[in-house]
């Protein structure tokens, strides 16, 4: 690689190291470093420990359906990547820099490639420990399965490359394909192999979700041939069969980046538009991700809220949330759809108890969606300064801001809810499912309430692998344990009086805790809306935007 | 209508980890009147702006607007306040034209659809209107929002750099939009580094250093103080601290 592009990745390695030092200016920050550190090593360790004490009872046919459905997904989503974004992605710092130095197109490449690895090599470790410990030897599988998840990028840029000449038969192709389609697919085959590796009889048993019978398909055995070192790999029993599958894939690896920095395409035109895509697109993710993460289409431009509460200032806010709901709709249904099914899967498959599974749907599917549905102030980072100029009361403007989102939210959840009730119990036991479910609606209020008025007291970014997100990820967790802790508060006194009622006065103790899980939900409502509406009033943008 | 002036500002003071942005400053606007204000980057005008606008909570002073107090009726002074910051962010997700509706709808404007198509003909906008936020320019950003401001039917107008990004013809019509707000009895605050166009609009000028006022008068003191040079050349002289210059303007 040309010299200048090796100082320019090193000045950047160094430029991140000072950027997070500098941003611990406090004993505080350093408190919440060691803290979003000491929870992700924490983590990390019981995988680890996991994965040695438990990844030898795996059966070996069950472990080479999860390897292969991982291996899979993988490549399914490094592909929808490639043709997606073609080109080369250069941040807008080094966009017009590189494009104008005297250095070849081939050491771009490289400089990319190399950067682009590094980004990825600590999830690459993750995972490789993840989907290790139900692997027969974790101790093999780990870097095998890291090597794969290194190879993603490269394929990515390769298929890029191969797609980067405008105007060209393979590029015209290319903007046909959908795209959106595989990153399904993709999705599909992910949520049974996620559910290998908590479960891996789940894997084999579930009749919900059969993965097996799809991998094991004539055509999908053929189009995964060039994936069996991985799947070998990742299965292998003794260190012969590790070593000689290992070094197989890593060679694979090194031949698959040295033919991508060969092959011989001018990319500048789609750089430069990848690049734009791309900027904008973590220029969003910054001002607050999620759904309002992603690109509108021209097309939805005619969906329009009607305008809830007529001429008031309260209701435009309401109508302006819904409408950009409603205009990213496609996007809410299939993150949301991705995310309660997993949840629902999960409660299917895992959780026999029928009260149980609804309550886990119930929760986890409000605490999932609530990340992703962020169209409310946490979506709102950058413009929270001039929303703090509109003629509106702190409490109406918070109120205003949380209820769509907390609304479909509440839909959502008690739908999925009810829909899991009646896979596992038929229409017996509806009534409670349903009764459940509509406890969706203030659980989802309170929650947003919550998260919102967090995030309003100390807003936080967390982008993974930006400067400061050790930082940031250990407020997040404090954030995320304060809000469990506060919905525990609601959630706690209803159980108890439940339990009083069914053992000291002998009568069914589920409504009565349904009853007081709805008063005190409301009653918590009420007070998080009030201290949201406070926390936006002493909110300071200074430190944002200055 | 008393003749109270439609801002007043009070020992304004703001600060950021402990360092003063704003520092005890004092001002007032009167109804029709625009006042130029100017000072080098980090004199405190964003942050003075932001503070009137309810934006940025004072750490001390008082600012009435209209006759409301921005920290006993903040909903009040709103209300008769626009504010145009200096980097307009419209919704990704509305179009120009519902951007003006909302806003109609915010500040209870009752003729809003009609005067929204008449603003956003003035600020070259119309054939914009269908377009969503997220697809604007930097320029249309700021046409947009100064469309927005002016919709509202502001008594006190606050405007963070209005002319950046603007192409000549919006830089024309802007001038000319702020020049007939003024007519019309808006007090108007303009903060700009174009001094040409503030020469041409204020009727009074302010200048910060380090979030103090250096000068305040009328533009024809300045212009008495500016002797044989232009504008350009005694700002930079009345902010170039430790001057002979910079004394004699503060004195």
């Amino acid at each position: 690689m040309h010299s200048g592009l090796s100082l320019l990745a090193r000045l950047r390695r160094r430029g991140w190291w000072r950027g997070s030092l500098a941003r611990a200016r406090t004993p505080r920050d350093f408190l919440l470093i060691v803290f979003g550190a000491g929870m992700a090593l924490a983590w990390v360790a019981a995988l680890v420990v996991g994965g040695m004490n438990g990844g030898a009872a795996v059966e070996i046919g069950e472990a080479r359906g999860v390897a292969m459905g991982f291996a899979l997904a993988v490549c399914v989503l490094s592909m929808a990547a490639g043709i997606t974004h073609r080109g080369v992605y250069l941040p807008p710092e080094e966009l017009e820099v590189l494009l104008s130095a005297p250095v070849s197109r081939g050491d771009i490449l490289r400089y990319r490639l190399r950067s682009a690895i590094l980004r990825t090599l600590p999830s690459a470790i993750l995972v490789g420990i993840v989907l290790g410990q139900r692997m027969p030897q974790p101790i093999y599988a780990w870097p095998i399965a890291a090597s794969w998840v290194l190879c993603s990028p490269i394929l990515a840029q390769g298929l890029s490359l191969l797609l980067a000449a405008e105007g060209s038969r393979r590029a015209r192709w290319a903007q046909r394909v959908p795209t959106g389609l595989l990153r399904v697919a993709a999705l599909l085959i992910l949520i049974p192999v996620l559910l290998g590796v908590v479960d891996p009889e789940a894997f084999s048993d579930s009749s919900v979700l059969d993965l097996s019978g799809f991998l094991n398909h004539r055509f999908v055995a053929v189009v995964a041939l060039p994936l069996t070192p991985w799947v070998r790999g990742l299965t292998a029993t003794s260190p012969g069969q590790a070593i000689g599958w290992g070094a197989c894939c890593f060679a694979l690896c090194g031949a698959l980046f040295a033919t991508t920095v060969r092959i011989k395409v001018d990319y500048r035109e789609a750089c430069l538009t990848t690049s734009r895509n791309l900027a904008k697109r973590r220029a969003r993710v910054q001002a607050g991700g999620s759904v309002s993460a992603l690109e509108l289409r021209p097309g939805s431009v005619g969906l329009r809220a009607p305008w809830w509460g007529g001429v008031s200032p309260v209701g435009s806010v309401i109508w302006m949330r819904s409408t950009e709901i409603l205009r990213h709709g496609s996007h809410v249904l299939l993150m949301a759809s991705a995310q309660l099914g997993l949840v629902v899967s999960m409660a299917v498959i895992l959780v026999p108890d029928v009260l149980a599974g609804s309550v886990m749907v119930l929760v986890l599917g409000t605490f999932q969606l609530s990340n992703v549905l962020r169209t409310d102030l946490r979506g709102d980072l950058e413009r929270l300064a001039q929303h703090k100029a509109w003629p509106l009361g702190g409490t109406s403007l918070f109120l205003a801001s949380i209820l769509p989102s907390a609304l479909l939210t509440g839909s959502l959840v008690g739908l999925a809810v009810v829909l899991r009730g009646l896979l596992v119990g038929g229409l017996t036991g509806l009534p409670v499912h349903m009764a459940i479910g509509l406890f969706a609606l203030p659980l989802s209020l309170l929650w947003f309430g919550v998260e919102n008025a967090l995030f309003l007291v100390k807003p936080v970014r967390h982008i993974p692998g930006q400067v400061g997100s050790l930082q940031s990820m250990g407020r997040l967790l404090l954030h995320s344990m304060m809000s469990l802790a506060l919905v525990l508060l609601v959630i706690l006194p209803a159980v108890l009086s439940g339990i009083f009622v069914e053992h000291y006065l002998g009568a069914d103790g589920r409504w009565i805790a349904g009853f007081v899980a709805l008063i005190m939900a409301s009653v918590f409502f009420v007070l998080v809306a009030r201290g949201g509406g406070w926390a936006l009033g002493r909110f300071d943008p200074s430190g944002l935007v200055q | 209508m008393s003749d109270s002036p439609a801002l007043e500002v009070i020992g304004l003071t703001r600060g950021y980890g402990g360092k003063l942005a704003v520092d005890g400053l004092s001002f007032e606007v009167q109804r029709g009147e625009v006042l130029g204000l100017l000072g080098p980057n980090g004199a405190g005008k964003t942050t003075t702006l932001r503070s009137i606008a309810g934006v940025l909570p004072m750490q001390e002073g008082q600012v009435h607007i209209a006759g409301h107090d921005l920290v006993s009726d903040p909903v009040g002074a709103k209300r008769s306040t626009a504010w145009v910051p200096d980097d307009p962010r419209p919704f990704d997700a509305l179009t120009v034209n519902e951007h003006m509706l909302f806003s109609a709808r915010m500040y209870r404007i009752e003729d809003g659809v009609g005067r929204s198509r008449e603003l956003l003909e003035r600020f070259e906008l119309s054939s914009q209107r269908d377009t969503l936020g997220s697809a604007l320019s930097r320029g249309m950003r700021q046409k947009l929002a100064l469309a927005q401001a002016w919709l509202t039917r502001p008594r006190v107008m606050l405007l963070d750099e209005p002319l950046t990004g603007l192409d000549p013809r919006g830089i024309r019509s802007a001038r000319a939009a702020i020049a007939a707000a003024a007519a019309e009895g808006c007090a108007v605050v303009l903060s700009s580094h174009q001094l040409d166009s503030v020469a041409a609009l204020a009727d009074r000028l302010l200048i910060l250093q380090r979030g103090k006022e250096v000068f305040a008068g009328t533009m024809d003191e300045a212009r008495a103080l500016q002797g044989e040079g232009d504008l350009e050349e005694w700002f930079l002289a009345a902010t170039d601290e430790g001057s002979e210059a910079a004394e004699c303007t503060q004195d």
